[in-house]
Parts: structure tokens; C-alpha cells; sequence
């Protein structure tokens, strides 16, 4: 089960999926808002790596590990 | 005038501090992480403000890192933020508690911030604020950047630091730069 986090104003929204058939809804779901956060320049890190390995920077779908959070675009404050 | 109104509130009812302090503690218990490691009974004056206060007790500095701290031993009221209820605050701490690495976890249980080493950038510290947050040690100066959409501040913090482990560049390509001294230098001294 791979986990995609959207980091908003609930905290986060999560969402759950895995290559089984069951869940390609859910997956494609993931997929697509994955895209369109990244295509508004969000960025995608995978943590909690497996074999406590740094967080790194994600920019396909195909990439997510276990758990990714995906950060919205940032401005100056 | 207050203090008065205190000392003679006590006198009125006729008890020690140390007898107010023991009915406090009657009516709530003290939790297991409040004992003392040596087993004995801890009513003293720091134990009781410490839990009024909801001050985390458990870690010290020089303790070793240990999985069993959790979020729950952080004190919130520092990530308290503005037009949000309490839930979506813990939810986002709880989320950064597990992302950070064993070194800011520690910190953030003790301190309630924790440093990033950025790539070829140095060293910075990211603290409970919404804005101006992210201080470099070595200078003092502090950044401000975030996202157009408000988020909880633990989540702010999580942002912060993937962005400046990862992504320094785009991080300080976007983020506002203030001196150290800003807020500091009395007006009268300007030249």
C-alpha cells in the first residue's frame, strides 16, 4: 500500500493505493491529483524511506515509494 | 494588590501551599512519565507548574534519542495557528513527528523547533512561527516563505524543512530575506 499526503488546511489528506485491480479507481484518482498539484507547482518528496534513506525529491507517478507528501507551491511571506 | 487577595485566600481557607498542592494532585493523578525514574513521589513546585503549563517533562538535553517519545509529549501550544481548531494542528504535528529524522525529532519534543542542515546553504533553525521562521545559525538572519492556502503550522515546519533539505534553491529563490538586527535597532540610533 503506497500513501500520497497533500499537505492543506485539515492537516493533510491522504490517500491510499496499491497496483492491485481493486484499487485502480483510487489509483488513477491519486494519479490525477497528484499531476495537476505538481503542474501547480507543488512538490513531491518521498519520506520515511525504506532502509532510512533521506527524503527525496519526486517528480513522476510512476517514482512514489511507500509514503510521499506532496507540498504545495511556496511564496515569499 | 493581587498577591494579597492570594495570600489572604489561603489564609482563609486555613492550608499550606504544600496542603494545595497535595489536593491538586488528588484530584489528578500524576501520569507514569511524570514519576520520577528513582520511583519516589515528585510534588514539588516544578512538577506542579510543569503540568499546569502542559510543559513536556519526559526528555532532557543529553538524553539519549528514544522511539518511545511521541507527540503526545509535545507540548501544542506553541503550534497553536490562527483561524484553525486544534485537530487539524495535532494531525499535522503528528505527521511531522514522523517525518523528521531522529536528531529534529528530539529537538522537537524538547524545544519545540528543530534545525535542518541544508545543502551548501548551512545550517537553520525552524521555529513555531508563521512567518519569518526559518533562522540561520551562523547569521542570524531570518527567512519567510509558505504556500498561498493556510496550513496548519507543524505542516508550515514539514514544508520548510523538505524544501530546504531537498529544494534549497527553489526555497531561497522565492523566500524573504530579513537582517537579524531588524526588529532590534532602536529607531534613535539610526543614522
Amino acid at each position: 500500500m503506497k500513501t500520497l499526503r497533500f499537505l492543506d488546511s485539515s492537516g493533510d489528506r491522504e490517500l491510499g493505493y496499491d497496483d492491485s485491480e481493486q484499487m485502480a479507481t483510487a489509483r488513477a484518482e491519486a494519479q490525477r491529483l497528484f499531476e495537476a498539484a505538481l503542474a501547480n507547482g507543488a512538490v513531491a518528496f518521498a519520506v520515511n524511506r525504506a532502509g532510512g534513506k533521506p527524503d527525496q525529491k519526486i517528480g513522476d507517478f510512476s517514482q512514489l515509494e511507500d509514503e510521499t507528501v506532496v507540498v504545495p507551491r511556496i511564496v515569499g511571506g | 494588590m493581587s498577591l494579597l487577595w492570594f495570600g489572604a485566600g489561603i489564609a482563609a481557607r486555613g492550608c499550606s501551599l504544600d496542603e494545595m498542592l497535595s489536593r491538586a494532585q488528588e484530584r489528578e493523578p500524576l501520569g507514569p512519565r511524570d514519576l520520577p525514574a528513582d520511583g519516589s513521589a515528585d510534588l514539588g513546585l516544578s512538577s506542579f507548574f510543569a503540568d499546569a503549563m502542559r510543559v513536556p517533562r519526559g526528555p532532557h538535553p543529553g538524553d539519549p534519542v528514544s522511539d518511545a517519545w511521541n507527540v503526545d509529549d509535545i507540548n501544542v501550544m506553541p503550534f497553536r495557528t490562527v483561524g484553525m481548531g486544534p485537530e487539524p494542528v495535532r494531525r499535522a504535528l503528528r505527521l511531522l513527528a514522523r517525518v523528521v529524522d531522529p536528531r529534529q525529532r528530539r529537538e522537537l519534543v524538547m524545544f519545540g523547533h528543530f534545525s535542518v542542515r541544508s545543502p551548501r546553504h548551512g545550517e537553520y533553525l525552524i521555529l513555531p512561527r508563521s512567518v519569518f521562521n526559518v533562522v540561520e545559525l551562523e547569521s542570524g538572519a531570518s527567512y519567510c516563505a509558505g504556500p498561498l492556502t493556510p496550513l496548519p503550522i507543524p505542516d508550515l515546519m514539514l514544508l520548510q524543512k523538505l524544501m530546504l533539505e531537498n529544494e534549497p534553491e527553489k526555497f531561497f529563490q522565492v523566500a524573504n530575506r530579513r537582517q537579524p538586527d531588524v526588529a532590534l535597532r532602536p529607531r534613535n540610533l539610526e543614522a
